[in-house]
């Protein structure tokens, strides 16, 4: 049997193509080089990002005296705990779920009903725009200018989860998605004791 | 983390990692490619783990086993690729799938065999390719897949089991 195996395992392996790269060693030394160039930058990126975030928030205040129809993006929401990945390129521990603008109290409970009886999900906390805005205020604590641009209107409201049950992450995320009052949702990877909605 | 090198000492890990990679990389590329059936992304998966063994080596580069240390890099960077293409619809959409099967193919015992070995769960067939095709022992191959020996035994038989079942007589025949 081993024998046989061995001998169909090469048979598989009979149409190999040529590598595609003359120089393999090189090439990884290079991305080895210009990722630990990156993880020094990191810091840098993240304050770039803000930036940009904070010029959406700005566009959105403008209007004079008018609420803006959606609130300052998910994405930037979601990257204020700096000490998760997101979006999560893999194993999922967080999920953010960020309510739309016009969403209605029956929708949100019963949100929070599926959300607490929902068997991929471990716990379940609710994060309102106050509260989101008061994370946002400790954050850039030492940057009034940031702080004083973005309002509580202007974030979203948001469930914060703990997956529990990794195999059921994507059909959880499929019905969220589908849910009415739902605007976006996002997956993050934290370190373990860290959640994505406590800004870190 | 690679660390302060001076300029000798580097150029002499860049020369002995240059030298690992050469000696390595065919191997590992034919391993991911009975793990995935694909070579784009067998490459890539091979790519990946000399990255990460890079990013290691000043710390890595006198282990006894780097033959079976870069099996276990491989085979995790298998493993999340796998959890990533499962999570892909949600966070990711880059990843190619696998390549579409050709109606009409007479198909022959080896093809037979990638397919049925693609119906085991991930750890068994990395169980499988490690055992019989790298030829590893089952303490080897328990280091790299982090489980215990009877473990690898006990799941090694019976993928051989279902393997024999999908292949039927086309084993005895060779």
């Amino acid at each position: 049997m081993d024998q046989n195996l061995r001998v169909l395992f090469d048979q598989a392996l009979a149409d190999e193509p040529e590598p595609p790269r003359r120089n393999l060693a090189g090439h990884v030394m290079a991305i080895g080089q210009r990722r630990r160039r990156r993880r020094f930058a990191a810091a840098g990126g993240a304050a770039v990002a803000l930036v940009a975030a904070i010029g959406v928030a700005n566009l959105l205040a403008t209007p004079a005296g008018t609420p803006p129809l959606e609130t300052v993006p998910a994405r930037f929401e979601s990257a204020l705990n700096p000490a998760c990945q997101s979006p999560a390129r893999d194993r999922p521990t967080d999920v953010s779920v960020f309510l739309t603008q016009d969403i209605t109290d029956a929708q949100r409970a019963a949100l929070d009903q599926t959300l607490r009886s929902d068997r991929a999900v471990a716990t379940v906390a609710y994060e309102s725009r106050d509260e989101a805005y008061l994370i946002y205020k400790r954050m850039f604590s030492d940057k009034p200018a940031i702080v004083a641009s973005v309002q509580p209107y202007m974030l979203p409201e948001s469930f914060r989860l703990k997956v529990d049950d990794q195999s059921r992450y994507v059909e959880l995320v499929r019905r969220m998605r589908k849910t009415p009052g739902v605007d976006q949702v996002i997956g993050s990877a934290c370190p373990d004791g860290v959640s994505v909605g406590t800004g870190g | 983390m690679i660390g302060p090198w001076g300029a000798t000492r580097r150029r002499e890990q860049q020369a002995e990692f240059t030298a690992f990679v050469e000696a390595a990389a065919p191997r590992l590329r034919r391993t991911a490619y009975l793990m995935c059936r694909d070579w784009h992304l067998a490459q890539d998966l091979t790519q990946i783990t000399l990255v990460r063994m890079y990013e290691a080596w000043g710390r890595i580069r006198h282990t006894a086993n780097l033959e079976a240390y870069s099996r276990r890099v491989l085979m995790n960077a298998v493993f999340d690729q796998r959890k990533r293409r499962s999570f892909g619809e949600v966070v990711l959409a880059d990843l190619p799938e696998a390549a579409p099967e050709r109606p009409g193919d007479t198909v022959e015992t080896h093809v037979a065999l990638l397919r049925a070995l693609a119906t085991l769960p991930v750890r068994d067939q990395a169980i499988v390719v490690l055992r019989h095709w790298e030829d590893l022992s089952v303490e080897t191959v328990a280091g790299i897949l982090d489980v215990s020996v009877s473990v690898v035994k006990t799941q090694n038989g019976r993928a051989l089991d279902r393997l024999r079942a999908a292949l039927g007589e086309d084993f005895a025949r060779i």
